[in-house]
């Protein structure tokens, strides 16, 4: 059960209709076909190789798996990953 | 053009060699460094980092312990280093920029639409006769006075708009599709009709003006017609005094029109042997230069010209033209017309005749044309008689009125 200001806040947002990526921060992660995804909110990489990518957002680790990964773009704000994508797991 | 972008300000590759990459990676992203295609290759990463951002990253480097090796270098400014001894193509790429800006001062293409009875030859013509021609620098170019001489010098234009657009000057008309002869003839002034043709008179309708010819009557060229002066009489006859009115009828005249025409019996005709040169062309405002083979020398050919107007954007058009000429060679051959073809001709060309008399309005009421052949030439010879219709105004002659019969003047 969240605390009373988490409510009111939850409340609020709905009310005022502002998506939950802006909101809380939330991870929003943009899948094209299954050779590019654009992951935007992320905290941080955890582990990079050809085969996974493993990025830390606020809600936990995404990990996307495949084969030939690479990360086209890399900023602040989002990152663009590249490659034969075969899984996207979310990680408690 | 994000691509284009990057090269304008130059990118290095470089290899990260590090054992935590992840922080180094995490570093780049919190100062706001943006790495492009950062893949991993042989136990390394490599990716690429804009010129600008890569002076940035000594203090990522040292806080991930980090180091990097510059595996390429591109852009524009490192192109600009590597050849900075080459000064003659750098001053080429200056007088280059230098000639297109000079050839964006003038005009080079005009453009006229919207023109119907007006060719575009005429109006480019009489543009010329004002010193606007191709080549003219855009600043002495006046568009309102344009659109004002223009409607001034051509009465049918009613509107008339000129715009400059890169090097083009594009001139758009309206044109006044009434037929002007059609409000000419409405306006009413007194007139007499007269005969425009020799003949017969077949029909005549006269719907104002007193008729001076009947039908059956024969009419010479100038002879009157209708008369537009009407006598207005007194009870005993005599001329009160004269009114004059527009004379308007329907005159129909019959005529014989004489109808010749001759057709030799051997005729040149072109044979294409099917040899074809196409050559290269080259034109500079109006020198033109044929970038040719030597030629075959053909006695007789068309020469086919297909240029197109060199343009760096819709309208930056260059004064260079650029196309291909076609020499296409043909022999000149003589064949002889059998007897059936000739009168096939012959006929042709009579049914043309009366065909085109038809669209003038003229009914063709005898034809006595008669076709012969002989051993060079097939002749066909003869009247045709057409009912047509005549008349043209011309002006009323105005007498003095008479004066009024009084007592005292008997007297």
């Amino acid at each position: 059960m969240s605390s009373k200001p988490m409510r009111v806040k939850e409340h609020v947002i709905s009310a005022m209709e502002i998506p939950r990526d802006l909101a809380y921060r939330e991870a929003l992660i943009t899948v094209t076909g299954n050779t590019c995804l654009c992951i935007e909110n992320y905290k941080s990489i955890q582990e990079y190789t050809t085969s996974r990518i493993l990025v830390l957002t606020k809600n936990g680790r995404v990990q996307v798996s495949g084969s030939s990964l690479e990360i086209r773009s890399y900023t602040n704000d989002e990152m663009l990953i590249a490659g034969h994508i075969t899984e996207i797991v979310f990680l408690n | 053009m994000e691509q284009f972008v990057r090269y304008l300000r130059g990118y290095v590759k470089i290899r990260l060699i590090s054992k935590t990459p992840e922080r180094f990676l995490k570093l780049c992203a919190h100062h706001g460094i943006s790495l492009m295609h950062v893949a991993h290759r042989d136990g390394y990463y490599e990716m690429e980092i804009s010129l600008k951002d890569f002076f940035r990253l000594k203090p990522v480097c040292r806080k991930s312990f980090s180091r990097i090796h510059i595996l390429q270098k591109s852009g524009l400014p490192f192109f600009f280093y590597q050849n900075k001894k080459r000064k003659a193509f750098f001053v080429g790429i200056f007088c280059c920029l230098c000639l297109l800006f000079l050839c964006s001062t003038r005009i080079w293409n005009i453009h006229v639409e919207g023109n119907y009875s007006y060719s575009t030859q005429s109006i480019l013509g009489y543009l010329e006769q004002e010193d606007i021609v191709h080549g003219i620098a855009r600043s002495k170019l006046n568009c309102g006075q344009i659109a004002a001489s223009l409607r001034q010098h051509f009465p049918d234009i009613t509107w008339v708009s000129a715009r400059i657009k890169g090097t083009r000057l594009l001139i758009t008309i309206q044109e006044n599709m009434d037929h002007p002869s059609l409000a000419e003839e409405k306006e009413s002034s007194p007139c007499d009709l007269v005969a425009d043709q020799d003949g017969i008179i077949v029909h005549m309708v006269t719907r104002q003006g007193v008729p001076k010819m009947g039908i059956g009557q024969s009419c010479k060229t100038g002879d009157l017609l209708v008369s537009g002066r009407l006598e207005i009489l007194n009870d005993s006859k005599e001329v009160v005094r004269y009114e004059y009115v527009e004379s308007d009828a329907d005159v129909y005249i019959q005529r014989n029109y004489s109808y010749e025409d001759e057709i030799p019996v051997i005729y040149e005709k072109r044979v294409y042997t099917g040899e074809v040169q196409k050559q290269l062309c080259l034109q500079l405002l109006n020198y033109r230069v044929n970038l040719r083979i030597p030629h075959k020398g053909y006695q007789h050919y068309d020469q086919i010209s297909n240029l197109q107007p060199a343009k760096l954007t819709e309208n930056y058009v260059l004064p260079l033209w650029v196309g291909t000429v076609e020499d296409r060679e043909y022999e000149i051959h003589r064949f002889r017309y059998s007897e059936a073809e000739l009168r096939e001709i012959a006929q042709e060309h009579l049914r043309k005749f009366i065909r085109e008399l038809s669209e003038k309005g003229v009914k063709v009421s005898q034809n006595n044309v008669k076709i012969s052949l002989n051993e060079k030439s097939c002749i066909s010879k003869g009247a045709i008689t057409v009912v047509e219709k005549i008349g043209k105004r011309a002006p009323v002659e105005v007498l003095q009125e008479p004066q009024e019969r009084t007592l005292a003047n008997e007297q």
